[in-house]
């Protein structure tokens, strides 16, 4: 599992950082998007990502949650219960990894550029397994990106 | 309320913030979280990003 900002100091650390708008990724949608202009089966895999980091991004939310409520016990769960529970976020986060991975591999296939994708792995000795962090990151920081557009857009529609 | 309230508060929005498929329950919730929060859906969003964006160190 990855460390998350659960504790005080932690979330002023982030607080640091600035908001979701301003942390630092490897590449932003629309920039994905830019790149894919006018290619239908490219645009395709981006939207594959965005809906993958949602879908991941939700399942950390249900973790969180659960945590919170007091309904997801580590201590006193099954191992197997803590394992399924696990499963379900492991999986979501897989999905989307792959999904990063085909896209980018898919852009190399036509001639275009991947740097952004070096940037996640810069170490190409290592698998890409042992980047989970930073692919985590990168999908949350996403999403939220995407639903604060959202949040503006619908703003902007009622004044 | 105290910050735990406030955080799990914020999940919950977030929950529903990053579903695809919300219903007008989902939004009349999300609206009464604001309200609890005393918080902008921007400032919701981005605790929420602060309670789930994993440590780069």
């Amino acid at each position: 599992m990855e460390k998350f900002f659960t504790d005080p100091v932690a979330i002023e650390e982030l607080e640091k950082m600035g908001d979701v708008e301003t942390l630092a990724v490897p590449i932003t949608l629309e920039a994905l998007r830019d790149k894919c202009a006018g290619d239908s089966g490219l645009l395709m895999l981006v939207d594959d990502v965005e809906s993958r980091a949602f879908r991941y991004t939700q399942a950390v939310i249900e973790t969180q949650l659960s945590l919170r409520r007091g309904d997801l016990d580590r201590e006193n769960m099954s191992r197997v219960d803590v394992r399924n529970r696990d499963a379900v976020q492991r999986r979501a986060h897989d999905v989307y990894i792959d999904s990063v991975k085909i896209l980018a591999r898919n852009l190399a296939r036509h001639g275009k550029d991947t740097n952004w994708f070096n940037k996640f792995c810069p170490d190409a000795e290592r698998a890409h397994d042992t980047y989970r962090p930073e692919f985590a990151r990168f999908g949350l920081i996403i999403t939220y990106r995407e639903v604060l557009r959202e949040i503006k857009a619908v703003k902007a529609e009622k004044s | 309320m105290d910050q735990e309230e406030k955080n799990r508060l914020t999940l919950r929005y977030a929950e529903l913030a990053v579903k695809r498929d919300r219903t007008s329950e989902d939004e009349a919730e999300m609206k009464n979280l604001e309200t609890k929060l005393q918080m902008s859906p921007r400032d919701i969003i981005n605790l929420a990003a602060r309670l789930t964006i994993p440590s780069s160190n």
